[in-house]
């Protein structure tokens, strides 16, 4: 089953079950009568306020990225917004709908909804995306590896192959040949990599594997090594499922998968506390930004997420509608090194927009992002495409995390330091990174954003 | 050699129970087969007579059988007998090493009658048999 059937799957399913809890709610024994009207309405007000809530978090996004722990938080986030927000409404129509229906309702979807989320969160995830592998060497080792991993058939994919400069091409491979060690590079900045296994020789391919692997250490991207080099007759390792490959795989940020769980769980937590607070204040600015200038109130702007993959961020739009355009003519006024456009008084930006990005207020809109999944509270802020067509090599890694709201460089000092080394902060708190470190970056951030210090 | 136009597979393989197993499916396709069990038993068969076809264990009690395939392929006589490796190591760095010392194909155990077949078929009447494709084999 693809992914795209699974969460259309999950989306009717869903729908089924909002329907059948409000008929179930509505006609147990002890009720005078099968209130038609109430089952109506329960049933095509839940079914509304699921598929909207459900647009706004992309809740049925094949490629959500989220996690099973977030799937399902988001999810009870999502139920219990629902049955909020039908509580409310149950208000404004007491002739028929008794509290104890919105329980029943309550009683029968909210557990056969979460169970089939976390179904179909497992079934998606068991799945995962395919992995790029890129194999250097085109000896009989790297052409075994590729062998190998296209028999697994599991998500893995070779998609290429780069010969060390000692050895003859030719044509058995199950790869393109896409180039010699030395386009490593090159390759890793057109091709998305999951993973490249350096399939060399380590007495007469060493000099080229270790350029190698400095390198895949400064772009991020895991690797691996032949685990032994040496020719066994017998002996095999003790402990076998340590190279089950036949490959030490290595990686260059450290993976701390129970952290980064949690650290989910609180940026959907406080997302949505923060939402639920600051909504009078996002609704008041919202209609300000409507009906003090033309155009849209917020602003979607392409920006480049975790695992190079782009997203819409929402801001609250703080400049006039041609913005993009006039971008260009004043390209020659940049004030920021490096490939980020800045400038003090930028005469694009509209009286309301000076204000609400003095103290971040435009901001506020990727509270939303961040319970998509798209974005966490702490992060590198997300670049734009073509700041990424401009990274170094060691600046790609960057984009191997959840880009967020705030990050080290936020809280520094703001625009006053220069491109690389705000990238060189960026680099630092992605290699230390510690849910500790989150929290006290977070709290850092309050005084810098209250007092509307440094931003522009 | 041809014993009464059957052709000779020498079989190297040190355990009994999965010797006699290979034997007996290859003896079912009317080869004839030499059974040995170790490297040294191997090479004074193999200093009688040529056999079509080796069918080479890699973990054996003393030499290995890379040393069997490189004595094999370091001599004028053995150097074209294809030599099938059936082990139970596949790691790719022991695939490469086998195709290295020049072995032409590589079974994993556990197999099927099938495949066992298929792979000697191959290395002996397939349209490449004096240099066989190990990649042909192993993508069906």
């Amino acid at each position: 089953m693809t992914r795209q059937t699974a969460q259309n799957l999950n989306l009717l399913s869903d729908c089924a079950i909002l329907v059948g809890a409000s008929a179930i709610a509505c006609s147990l024994p002890g009720q005078p009568h099968w209130h038609w009207m109430v089952f109506l309405g329960m049933s095509a007000g839940s079914m509304l306020l699921w598929t909207l809530g459900g647009r706004l978090l992309r809740h049925y996004d094949v490629w959500n990225g989220r996690g099973i722990a977030g799937d399902v938080a988001l999810t009870a986030l999502l139920l219990s917004s629902v049955l909020i927000a039908m509580g409310v409404l149950r208000w404004f129509v007491p002739a028929y709908a008794a509290g104890s229906h919105l329980a029943r309702f309550a009683l029968l979807a909210v557990p056969a909804i979460l169970w089939l989320r976390l179904m179909t969160s497992w079934l998606v995830h068991r799945e995962q995306p395919v992995q790029p592998v890129l194999i250097m060497g085109i000896g009989p080792l790297g052409r075994h590896t590729g062998l190998g991993i296209h028999e697994q058939q599991d998500h893995r994919r070779v998609i290429g192959y780069l010969g060390f400069s000692d050895e003859p091409s030719h044509d058995r491979l199950p790869a393109e040949l896409m180039g010699s060690a030395n386009d490593l590079e090159s390759v890793l900045k057109k091709e998305v990599v999951g993973e490249v296994f350096i399939a060399g020789n380590g007495d007469s391919q060493r000099a080229e594997m270790q350029d190698a692997i400095r390198v895949l250490e400064r772009f991020g991207i895991p690797f691996a090594l032949p685990a032994c080099g040496f020719r066994f007759g017998r002996a095999r390792p003790e402990h076998e499922s340590v190279i089950a490959d036949g490959y030490i795989h290595y990686v260059s940020v450290r993976h701390k998968p129970v952290q980064l769980a949690i650290k989910r769980l609180i940026d959907i937590a406080a997302s949505a506390t923060a939402l639920f607070f600051l909504s009078p204040i996002m609704i008041a600015v919202a209609l300000t930004v409507k009906l003090s200038s033309r155009g849209p109130t917020l602003f979607k702007q392409v920006r480049v997420g975790r695992h190079a993959r782009p997203f819409n961020m929402l801001k609250f739009r703080s400049m006039v509608v041609n913005a993009e355009e006039l971008k260009a003519k004043l390209i020659a006024r940049n004030e920021q090194s490096g490939p980020v456009f800045k400038m003090t008084r930028d005469p694009r930006i509209t009286p309301v927009g000076r204000f609400i990005r003095k103290y971040s207020i435009d901001e506020l809109p990727q509270l939303i992002n961040v319970l998509r999944g798209e974005m966490s509270l702490v992060g590198p802020r997300p670049p734009v495409p073509s700041e990424v067509s401009k990274y170094e090599a060691w600046q790609r890694r960057r984009l191997s995390v959840r880009p967020g709201l705030t990050c080290v460089w936020q809280v520094s000092g703001r625009n006053e330091i220069s491109f690389d080394e705000w990238m060189y902060l960026d680099m630092q708190y992605i290699d230390h990174w510690s849910l500790a470190q989150d929290l006290q970056l977070i709290l850092k951030t309050v005084p810098v954003v209250l007092s509307g210090r440094g931003a522009s | 050699m041809e014993i009464d136009g059957k052709r000779t597979i020498l079989l190297v393989e040190d355990h009994p129970p999965e010797r006699d197993a290979i034997r007996r499916i290859l003896v079912s396709k009317d080869f004839n087969v030499e059974a040995t069990a170790d490297y040294h038993g191997a090479i004074a068969w193999l200093a009688k007579s040529i056999p079509h076809l080796v069918c080479l264990d890699l973990t054996l009690p003393r030499e290995s059988g890379f040393e069997l395939c490189e004595y094999m392929r370091g001599d004028q006589r053995l150097r074209v007998v294809p030599i099938l490796v059936i082990s139970d190591r596949s790691s790719p760095e022991d695939m490469a090493h086998a195709e290295n010392v020049g072995a032409n194909a590589f079974l994993k155990k556990p197999f099927t009658r099938e495949k066992l077949l298929k792979y000697v078929i191959t290395l002996l009447d397939g349209p490449h048999a004096s240099r066989p494709s190990v990649r042909r084999l192993r993508r069906t």
